[in-house]
């Protein structure tokens, strides 16, 4: 591919960036960051003059280069946001020691009047945002299989091609993923049938 | 007997195939744990795609601002963006102990000091070196005289001798000197002490 002008890459590019976008923005869990990964990869094709046999190889290459880039995205911020993490803690814990002790009791039964309607509702977003949050949590090889798997319908041969790994490696993925997810459920309260 | 949990999980996702998944299909039937744990896996999938959430308005948008993007031309990527080990170094935490970090920067000023000649141990010995190491084994030094005429200065002073530069290889028609300085001023107060014995 050597120039974003010609049919060809049309072609591509409007077969595959919305599903790369997707697929981006669920490994990121942000859109800003999510759109630079896949103008990169889209940009690599052109710069690197890539030639496939078949669209679909074009889009097998095209959803590695963004998961590898949405899982570096990542694994910066974690690194970011513990880094954060690390000084706020250090700076409660000595606002803390320092304050005088805090007034109680008064907020605790603030919440005692909810609506059961709108505390139902709570607790089935709640319980979805949960499930987000521990799939977020999944180790980067079993969480790219479930979103491959669970949002983008894909068959465990496709993603044994994007992976770069054999289809039973990507069903014991596919599964392992399945039961870290439910550990964490049952370690946060959760129950799920 | 059961099939291992992994089939289950692939038998949830249609990855078994025929004749096996019928078989599969007939053992959840009599098997109530079995397909309480492939009811687990379908509510987890429901679950997750429930938690999905990505509008299809902005997804539209994005791709438009992708594709302009990508017509502008590559983006700009920092450096350390570029190269994934970089990145990771930026950002992430080292820890270090602290006695390790005394030891390491006592090794730097050492080595740093040492390439630039601050401790003296240079490989064609300076001044001091020579005063030091040549002076006594000399037959023609003239170091009595140097002594002799420190000894008549005044005690309470502190003084700076400046051997000669070449004592060791003096040039043909020169006759190398101590000169001796007055520490306060920085002035020569006592000069001319021949190196090579013409004092007297």
């Amino acid at each position: 591919m050597d120039d974003q002008n010609t049919p060809e890459f049309d072609r591509i590019f409007s077969q595959n960036a919305e599903l790369l976008l997707r697929i981006a923005v669920r490994i990121t869990n942000d859109w800003e960051s999510a759109e630079d990964v896949v103008q990169d990869a889209f940009s690599k094709l052109i710069e690197k003059r890539m030639r496939f046999p078949s669209d679909s190889d074009a889009r097998f290459w095209l959803i590695r280069v963004v998961k590898n880039g949405a899982i570096n995205w990542s694994k910066r911020k974690v690194r970011e946001f513990k880094a954060y993490e690390h000084w706020w803690n250090a700076e409660t814990t000595q606002a803390r020691t320092s304050a005088t002790a805090a007034p109680g009791g008064e907020d605790q039964n603030q919440d005692a009047g909810t609506d059961q309607s709108a505390e139902h509702e709570i607790l089935m977003r709640e319980s979805a945002e949960e499930v987000r949050e521990a799939l977020m949590k999944l180790p980067e090889k079993l969480r790219v299989v479930l979103i491959l798997k669970e949002y983008e319908g894909m068959n465990y041969k496709e993603i044994a091609k994007v992976l770069g790994i054999t289809e039973g490696n990507v069903k014991v993925r596919a599964f392992r993923a399945r039961e870290a997810l439910l550990a964490q459920m049952k370690a946060g309260g959760s129950h799920v049938s | 007997m059961c099939p291992d949990t992994t089939l289950l999980a692939a038998y949830v996702d249609g990855e078994v195939p025929s004749p096996w998944d019928e078989r599969i299909e007939e053992h959840l039937h009599e098997c109530e744990q079995c397909r309480a744990r492939v009811a687990q896996y379908r509510g987890l999938s429901a679950r997750l795609r429930e938690g999905d959430r990505i509008d299809a308005v902005r997804l539209g948008a994005s791709v438009a601002r992708v594709r302009a993007r990508v017509a502008a031309g590559p983006r700009r990527v920092a450096l350390l963006d570029r190269i994934p080990a970089l990145a990771a170094l930026g950002s992430r935490r080292v820890s270090v102990p602290l006695p390790l970090l005394a030891a390491s920067l006592l090794l730097f000023v050492f080595f740093a000091g040492l390439g630039l000649g601050l401790f003296g141990f240079r490989a064609h010995g300076g001044s001091a070196l020579a005063l030091s190491t040549k002076l006594p084994v000399s037959g023609n030094s003239n170091i009595e005289s140097l002594v002799s005429t420190l000894s008549q200065t005044d005690p309470s002073q502190f003084v700076t001798i400046q051997a000669p530069v070449n004592m060791l290889r003096p040039a043909a028609n020169t006759t190398p000197v101590y000169v001796i300085y007055n520490a306060a001023d920085q002035k020569p107060t006592i000069t001319a002490i021949p190196a090579q014995g013409e004092a007297k």
